[in-house]
C-alpha cells in the first residue's frame, strides 16, 4: 500500500493462518485491517470516507493485494483513490470493475469483529438492517437488486408526496392513481424483501443458537426475531408465510397510513423501517429484549455469537473460509469470551488480530504451530520487525 | 481544455452537449469536422437544419413525421383495433423492425417520474385518452403497454391501467424475461426471477 492513512509505502506478506498485529495505540494496526477491507469489500469496514484514508499531505492512496486460494489461484485486486478528482477505481487482475459487481461483492467473504460491532445490538434499527442487508446480499445477489429497487421506488414515492403536498402539483384523482401505483409496486418489492429476510433468519437461527450456547456459560438462550409494523407479532422464521400473505399485509398498512403519509409528505411504511430484535432468555424466564435490558457482558456475548454465526453462514453459502478480522477485541470484549473463541480458532481460515498486548501471543502458541503464526509489530505507520515477520515466507 | 481557436472550442462545446458524448469524443468529432471538405460540412449542417425544420409529431400518435399524420397512422394495411404505447419514437423504430406488429402506436414522449418533475400532464397521456374515446371510426380492442422495465416504466404501466380500467379495452404489457438465443445461466438473477414470475403454460 502507498499513502494509506499513516503509511508511506509498505509491503506485507501475510500468513495464510494467523496474523498477529501488535503495537501501541495510534500506531496504525487497524489501518492494516482497513486496507484489507478495501481490497475485499471495496470500502472501509469502519465506514470511513476514502478522502479520510489518504495520508495527510498526499493526494491519493493505492492498495494492491493478492488473494490466493487453496488451489493457489491468485486474484490481484488494486484499489486506488484520488482525493482531488474524488475518484475511486478498482481493478481485478488488471480489469476495471465496480465495487458492486459480482467480481468483487461477496467474492472474498470477510467477517469483522471490532468494538464498533457493538453498535449492532446497541444502536439504531438502521445499524441492524445494514448488518443483515450486507450479509444477505453476499449470499443472494437478487436480494441486493431488490434493495436497490426499493430505494428507487421510495425516492419516487417521496418526490410524489412532496410534489403534491408541498408544491401543490397534480389534480387529486391523478395523484391518487399515481400514489396507488407506487404503493402497489412498493407492496410487491417489500413482500419479496421481507420474505427473504424471514427465510434468512430461519436458516441463520441454527448457527446463532449453536454459537450462543457455546459462548454462554450460564446456559442462556438467545434468538433473533423480525419486527415489522405490518404484522401483528414479531416473526422468528418458524411461521409459515408466503410472499402473497406479506404483500396483502403491506397493502393494508399502506392504505391505513396513506392519509398520514400525504399530510406529512413522507413514506411511513415498508421494510426500510423494520427491525431485528435480539432476545435473551435466562433459565426460567421469558425472552427479553437485549437492546434495552441486557448487561454489557450479555451484549458482548450476543455480538460475538452473531459474528461467529456470520462466519458459519458465509462459509456455508460461499463454500469457502471467510477472512476473519479481529480488531482490538481482547481489550473491548472480555478475555474469557475471546479465549473461548480462540480455543476453536483452529477451525477458522485466515485470521488477522490486532492488539496492544503482545503477551497474548503465548496463549495462541498453544493452538498454532510456529509456521502458522506471523507476528507484525507496528510503530508509527511502519512494520518494524520486517525480517522476522517474513522469515518463514522467505525461507519457503 | 482550450484549443487555439474559439470557433473550434464552440464546436466542441456543442458536441459535448449531445447525449452519450463526453469531452474527449466531442474533441475527436470536432477535429474530424475540420478535416472534411467544405461541401461535406455544408451537407451535414444542412441536414441538421432540415431535420429541425421538417420534423414534427403525428397529430394522432405523436410519432415522428414530416406531415400532419405519420405513415403508420395513414396506412390502410394496419390493424386499427390495437394500439401499442411506447416511451419514445425510437421504440417505434425498434418494434417496426420486427415486422411482426401490425397495429398502431402511441408515443408518450417520456415517462412518469416525480423525481424529475414529470407527471401525467407532462407526457402524452391526455392525448391517448382522447384517442381512445374518439375511436377515429374503429373500436380499440387492445392496448399494449411496451414500456421499459424500470421502476418508472412499471409505475407508469400501473398508473395507466388504473386510469383506463373503466374503459372496455383489454390492456396488456409485453413480457419480460430471457433474451432469445442466450443461455439461462448467463442471465442475471433479477431477469431470471422476473422470467419465473411471468411463466406461461405450455
Amino acid at each position: 500500500m502507498r499513502n494509506f492513512r499513516n503509511y508511506g509505502e509498505e509491503e506485507i506478506i501475510f500468513n495464510g493462518k494467523f496474523n498477529f498485529i501488535s503495537g501501541n495505540n495510534g500506531q496504525g494496526k487497524t489501518n492494516i485491517l482497513e486496507a484489507i477491507s478495501f481490497s475485499a469489500l471495496g470500502k472501509s469496514f469502519l465506514g470511513a470516507s476514502e478522502t479520510d484514508c489518504v495520508k495527510f499531505g498526499k493526494e491519493e492512496f493505492l492498495i494492491e493485494s493478492v488473494f490466493e486460494n487453496d488451489l493457489e489461484n491468485m486474484d490481484k485486486i488494486t484499489v486506488g483513490y484520488n482525493s482531488i478528482a474524488r475518484l475511486k477505481a478498482i481493478y481485478k487482475n488488471k480489469e476495471k470493475v465496480s465495487a458492486f459487481s459480482s467480481e468483487i461483492f461477496g467474492r472474498y467473504p470477510m467477517v469483522i469483529l471490532s468494538p464498533k460491532s457493538l453498535d449492532i445490538t446497541h444502536g439504531n434499527p438502521s445499524d441492524r438492517r445494514r448488518f443483515f442487508d450486507i450479509l444477505i446480499s453476499q449470499a443472494s445477489r437478487l436480494y441486493l437488486d431488490y434493495l436497490k429497487e426499493l430505494v428507487k421506488i421510495l425516492k419516487q414515492k417521496n418526490a410524489l408526496l412532496k410534489n403534491y403536498t408541498v408544491l401543490k402539483k397534480y389534480a387529486k384523482a391523478e395523484f391518487t392513481d399515481m400514489l396507488n401505483s407506487y404503493n402497489e409496486k412498493l407492496s410487491d418489492i417489500s413482500s419479496k424483501i421481507i420474505f427473504k429476510r424471514i427465510n434468512f433468519l430461519k436458516e441463520f437461527e441454527k448457527y446463532f443458537e449453536k454459537n450462543f450456547s457455546f459462548l454462554s456459560s450460564e446456559g442462556h438462550k438467545s434468538r433473533i426475531t423480525y419486527y415489522s409494523e405490518i404484522f401483528e407479532t414479531e416473526l422468528n422464521g418458524s411461521e409459515e408465510t408466503s410472499i402473497d400473505d406479506i404483500k396483502e399485509c403491506m397493502s393494508r398498512v399502506l392504505n391505513e397510513k396513506s392519509e398520514e403519509e400525504i399530510s406529512r409528505a413522507v413514506s411511513l411504511a415498508g421494510p426500510q423501517r423494520d427491525d431485528y430484535i435480539f432476545r435473551l432468555k435466562k433459565r426460567d424466564g421469558d425472552y427479553f429484549d437485549i437492546k434495552h435490558f441486557a448487561s454489557q457482558g450479555e451484549h458482548k456475548t450476543c455480538i460475538v455469537a452473531l459474528k461467529l454465526s456470520e462466519y458459519d453462514y458465509l462459509k456455508h453459502k460461499k463454500s469457502t473460509d471467510p477472512i476473519l478480522l479481529l480488531d482490538d477485541v481482547l481489550s473491548e470484549l472480555d478475555e474469557s469470551r475471546v479465549s473461548s473463541i480462540i480455543s476453536h480458532l483452529k477451525d477458522y481460515g485466515q485470521i488477522f488480530l490486532t492488539t496492544t498486548d503482545k503477551g497474548y501471543l503465548e496463549n495462541l502458541k498453544v493452538f498454532y504451530g510456529e509456521e502458522e503464526i506471523s507476528v507484525f509489530e507496528i510503530e508509527n505507520g511502519t512494520l518494524i520487525n520486517r525480517h522476522e515477520a517474513h522469515r518463514h515466507k522467505i525461507e519457503n | 481544455m482550450q484549443s487555439t481557436s474559439d470557433a473550434l472550442d464552440t464546436l466542441i462545446e456543442e458536441f459535448s452537449k449531445l447525449p452519450q458524448i463526453g469531452r474527449k469524443t466531442a474533441q475527436r468529432l470536432a477535429m474530424y469536422i475540420t478535416r472534411l471538405p467544405k461541401e461535406e460540412v455544408e451537407k451535414f449542417a444542412g441536414a441538421l437544419i432540415e431535420t429541425k425544420d421538417k420534423i414534427r409529431f403525428c397529430r394522432i400518435c405523436f410519432n415522428i413525421t414530416e406531415d400532419d399524420t405519420c405513415r403508420i397512422c395513414r396506412s390502410d394495411k394496419r390493424n386499427r383495433n390495437v394500439i401499442c404505447v411506447v416511451e419514445e419514437p425510437q421504440d417505434v423504430f425498434a418494434l417496426e423492425k420486427t415486422n411482426e406488429y401490425k397495429g398502431l402506436y402511441h408515443v408518450l414522449h417520456g415517462i412518469i417520474s416525480p423525481l424529475d418533475g414529470i407527471g401525467p400532464d407532462d407526457i402524452r397521456i391526455k392525448e391517448l385518452i382522447e384517442r381512445l374515446n374518439e375511436n377515429e371510426g374503429a373500436h380499440i380492442e387492445e392496448l399494449i403497454l411496451a414500456l421499459n422495465p424500470t421502476v418508472e416504466g412499471e409505475t407508469t404501466i400501473l398508473y395507466l391501467s388504473k386510469l383506463l380500467r373503466h374503459l372496455d379495452i383489454k390492456i396488456t404489457r409485453i413480457a419480460r424475461g430471457i433474451p432469445i438465443g442466450s443461455d439461462i445461466e448467463l442471465a442475471d438473477e433479477v431477469t431470471l426471477a422476473r422470467a419465473m414470475e411471468g411463466r406461461v403454460t405450455v
